[in-house]
């Protein structure tokens, strides 16, 4: 039931820079997901929250109080890893228990609240048992109650979902969420996979190369990414990319494709030109704006070759390739598409929906 | 703002126990500890082999590098190096090819493996001198089991003696071995058991023979095992000392007598304490160097 | 072709097997003949008429036993009462070592295994080095050194020589075991409230018992079986351990017979354990310590 700050937070190894000045501030109560991909520094970060690495420069306050030399065993945090981390000599009962035996409560109260977090975990009949003879599941769930059970003021979690099958895993995406609002503490939720970040967080925290990114809410930071990088890290299947040049012919502006030019209205060429002197662009589409037909329908429409085909079922994505070019994208059409490999159609974009990218800075322009 | 905000929780960071200090804590004592049962005797005993010590006397005579110039000029001294060196090579060579043979042989699958890794251990086990004692009558003329064995098949027609000043050291070369070869094995096993089993079949099915399966697969997994192998079991070979007390008395003659048997003679034998601590020093040299070698290869390995 | 090679493997097995149980064999061999029946020649390669007799001398019974077709008796050895003197001294020390050597070389070995911190390398050095000093050379000043501190002849004594040469050794094989273990969990102890002692001492060191365990039967069977020290520092003392009972058999009254009895009886502990404990010794894996840790 905290608010977690982190002022200027870095961390290095040696002379390796793995965190670097990251601001960040977790509101009470939050879900926040640090999600990013592997060596981004998310974990550390976490780490250094719980006191498990020190500090190379910044700061990390729990409310207003600096927490920079406190060590783990004082800060009142729950932690659960992603191997689970259970004591093995232990039975489920005593792995539960054990944070209140270190804090020296009554026997009866432990078993007490035991019972509580068991229950609320619904992993009551586990207790006798120890954790070489639970599933993958059921071990998480003991891991959690162990966090539960001492009403932590900060809930970490590193990556606590990667070891658990596919089908568990959304079910227990469902359930942590669940857990959350029940207890009112404050989650950070370490992962590198955007799907657990888009359907579980209260806000995003985008990490990458050791710096933040871009903090929001899912949303946003699906429609609004703030540089390429995080476009094409969250969503699936993921942006494609183009390269463009921006063009202006008196009163219209363009963007210029291999083939097409896409025309762009007047006060996105206006952001265009004052954000960047430039020339060279990326565009970035998503696979659910691009629209696959066997007949050209508008000038701005470019040839393609179908490339391959998933029928998933519910959506069609499809890999086409950019004749001209050969960029391969993927497409993403709704219900079922019918179309073999080395067909010839015609794509085009949602304008409306593109995002449009500084070649150089890769950050987002439009 | 908050980087200006105190409260009296304000921690002071030697409060703040560092890994690293924790880690101290638990070490620095047991450090002191073996600095001082190491520091001690390498210091003294460099004081008295810079001295000439008579018991009887009572008397100590400083004299300087007397002792040690002594040795280098003594006849016998290159003697001893060498019925050391001749010892050392003999065992390092049995337990590297035995170790490495037995380790090869346990890595295969068969019925009773188990006990015959039990009965391989045994020899290690049983200690230096019980083995020293139980090959002085294997190699008895009248109580050996090799005589009795000889004789029973009819190869030899009469006792005959074993331990001959020309061999001597080779046969006690065996006995140690015997007994320090069990730990050689199990040390490559373990490198040859982190050998996938899929490379040996990969390999069968391309029609490797078992000799190129060794070269190429088993050898490159073990090969940092044997390394260390040889330069441990070299240096366990260079100071034995409980064997050639108990089974030749660095006999018969000097046959047998090495360096840490020359060493036991002068200090304890013929009461000249000084010259047995020179000796001691030259010996504590040699190992210092194979030692630091040792070390170094292990970190040079790691990049 | 693959039967055949089944077969040199059986035969090499077979090979490998007797050649490491013959020396032990042949004792037990001596050790069941009376002095009489040894003086054949050549020598029985099994007790034609086997008799406990030997082990009862030694231990300081008086026995009998058939010769022939009579009975002759054979009175309690002289050697008899250093015998169970030794056996008890010897029990004593490793005991001793093994207790305080465990309780040394864990914390120690975990330091290591687990931390990096300033110095490590040169510590580890030192360590090392300590145990590749050759006995005989450091003998002498410590014979002298206890000689002026009243600990020549103890048991104290023997006991502060033996850590100093188990506790290293210990503490190399326990640093590589501690650093295979898993350190999330120690990780989650510590974060679930305890400090680094706790967490050492109620998680990380039962996660260990196998290899601690282990590393204890290794030290008992490295006290039991240490000779130099224990001829040189104690011998005739009433602080005198099993090993200078030997020497003495060797070289002042000889009894073949007796000495072979004694021999097994010296063993017997050694071959419990090594039947009892042996494969959790050889599954001991002698990790790289340096590499564990990362340098």
């Amino acid at each position: 039931m905290v608010k977690v700050v982190l002022e200027n937070l870095t961390k290095k190894f040696g002379n390796q820079l793995v965190v670097d000045q990251v601001n960040l501030e977790i509101q009470d109560k939050e879900f926040l997901v640090l999600l990013g991909p592997s060596g981004c520094g998310k974990t550390t970060t976490l780490n250094m929250i719980a006191g498990l690495e020190p500090v190379t420069s910044g700061n990390i306050y729990f409310d207003e109080n600096l927490m920079n030399d406190i060590p783990a065993e004082k800060r009142d945090v729950a932690m659960v890893f992603q191997s689970y981390a259970l004591y093995p000599t232990m039975k489920v009962f005593d792995n539960i228990a054990f944070p209140l035996v270190l804090r020296k409560m009554s026997r009866n109260d432990i078993t007490t609240q035991v019972n509580m977090a068991a229950e609320m975990l619904r992993i009551k009949n586990l207790l006798p048992k120890k954790p070489y003879e639970l599933s993958g599941g059921e071990r998480q769930r003991v891991a959690l109650a162990r966090a539960v059970v001492r009403h932590p003021k900060v809930f970490l979690l590193d990556e606590p979902l990667s070891n658990i099958d596919a089908k568990l895993r959304v079910y227990m995406r469902a359930e942590l969420i669940r857990l959350q609002k029940e207890l009112k503490t404050t989650m950070i939720f370490v992962t590198h996979d955007q799907v657990e970040a888009m359907s579980m967080a209260d806000r995003i925290a985008v990490m990458e190369g050791g710096k933040l990114v871009q903090v929001s809410d899912p949303l946003t930071i699906f429609d609004h990414p703030v540089d390429q990088f995080v476009a094409g890290f969250l969503g699936t299947p993921p942006m494609n990319f183009i390269d463009c040049t921006y063009q202006k012919k008196g009163e219209e502006s363009y963007l210029q494709l291999p083939t097409v030019k896409l025309k762009i209205d007047a006060e996105t060429a206006k952001i265009i030109e004052e954000q960047t002197k430039g020339q060279e662009l990326i565009i970035g589409s998503r696979p659910q704006d691009i629209k696959v037909s066997q007949e050209k329908a508008s000038d701005e429409d470019f040839e393609i070759e179908i490339y391959a085909v998933e029928p998933l079922g519910a959506e069609t994505v499809i890999d086409i390739c950019y004749v001209a070019c050969g960029l391969v994208f993927k497409a993403s059409m709704a219900g079922r598409f019918k179309a073999k490999i080395g067909d010839m159609m015609w794509a085009s974009l949602d304008k409306g929906r593109i995002h449009i990218f500084d070649k150089s800075t890769h950050k987002t322009l439009v | 703002m908050r980087g200006l905000s105190t409260q009296k929780k304000k921690s002071s960071s030697s409060s703040f126990l560092t890994d690293e200090k924790f880690a101290l804590m638990l070490v620095i004592p047991i450090i002191v500890f073996e600095l001082v049962l190491v520091a001690y005797p390498l210091s003294y005993s460099f004081w008295l082999s810079l001295n000439n010590i008579m018991y009887v006397h009572r008397s100590i005579t400083f004299v300087g590098p007397s002792n040690y110039i002594a040795v280098i000029l003594d006849p016998g001294f290159l003697g001893y190096l060498v019925t050391t060196l001749r010892m050392t090579f003999d065992i390092t060579v049995l337990v590297i090819l035995g170790g490495l043979g037995i380790a090869l042989l346990l890595n295969e699958t068969f019925k009773g493996r188990t006990l015959l890794r039990m009965l391989v251990l045994l020899p290690w086990a049983v200690s230096e001198y019980c083995t020293a004692v139980i090959w002085r009558y294997l190699y008895s003329e009248n109580l050996g089991f090799f005589n009795s064995f000889l004789l029973a098949t009819g190869i030899v027609k009469e006792n005959f003696v074993i331990l001959t000043p020309q061999w001597a050291p080779e046969f006690l070369s065996i006995a140690y071995a015997w007994h320090y070869t069990p730990l050689i094995v199990f040390f490559i096993l373990a490198g040859l058991q982190t050998v996938p089993e899929d490379l040996y079949r990969a390999a069968r099915v391309d029609g490797a023979g078992a000799i190129k399966r060794f070269q190429k697969i088993t050898y490159p997994h073990i090969r940092y095992a044997i390394i260390i192998s040889l330069l441990l079991a070299s240096m366990s070979a260079a100071i034995v000392t409980d064997s050639v007390i108990l089974l030749t008395g660095g006999g018969p003659g000097i046959a047998t007598s090495s360096l840490t048997w020359h060493i036991y003679e002068l200090t304890f034998r013929d009461m000249e304490v000084g010259m047995g601590a020179a000796y001691s020093y030259i010996l504590l040299v040699i190992m210092f160097i194979l030692g630091t070698s040792y070390f170094q290869l292990l970190f040079r390995k790691r990049g | 072709m693959v039967k055949i090679r089944r077969v040199i493997i059986y035969i090499l097995a077979i090979i490998v097997g007797i050649w490491s149980i013959i020396p032990i064999y042949w004792f037990v061999n001596l050790s069941l003949m009376t002095e009489q029946e040894v003086a054949t020649v050549p020598v029985h390669f099994w007790p034609h008429q086997p008799t406990l007799a030997n082990y009862l001398r030694m231990l300081g019974f008086n026995a009998t036993a058939a010769v022939g077709n009579q009975i002759v008796s054979f009175a309690a050895s002289g050697y008899a009462p250093a015998i169970r003197l030794g056996l008890i001294n010897s029990a004593i020390v490793a005991t001793c070592i093994t207790a305080i050597t465990l309780a040394i070389a864990v914390p120690t070995g975990y330091a290591f295994g687990r931390y990096k911190f300033r110095g490590k390398n040169g510590l580890l050095f030192t360590l090392l080095m300590s145990r590749s000093l050759p006995a005989i050379c450091i003998v002498l000043p410590f014979y002298i050194l206890f000689q002026s501190l009243a600990l020549l002849g103890t048991l104290q004594g023997l006991i502060i020589i033996y850590t100093s040469i188990t506790i290293p050794l210990m503490t190399w094989i326990l640093m590589g075991y501690f650093a295979t273990l898993p350190i999330e969990v120690e990780r989650a102890a510590r974060v679930d409230g305890a400090s680094r002692l706790s967490a050492l001492r109620r998680v990380v060191i039962p996660m260990a018992a196998a290899g601690i365990g282990t590393v204890g039967v290794l030290t008992f069977l490295i006290s039991w079986n240490e000779f130099l020290y224990a001829w040189i520092m104690n011998a005739g003392t009433p602080a005198q351990t099993l090993p200078p009972v030997f020497p003495a058999m060797l070289f002042q009254i000889i009894d073949n017979t007796g000495l072979a009895a004694a021999t097994i009886i010296s063993l017997i502990p050694v071959i419990i354990i090594a039947l009892l404990f042996g494969r959790y010794i050889t599954r001991l894996k002698i990790v790289d310590p340096v590499m564990a840790t990362g340098g």
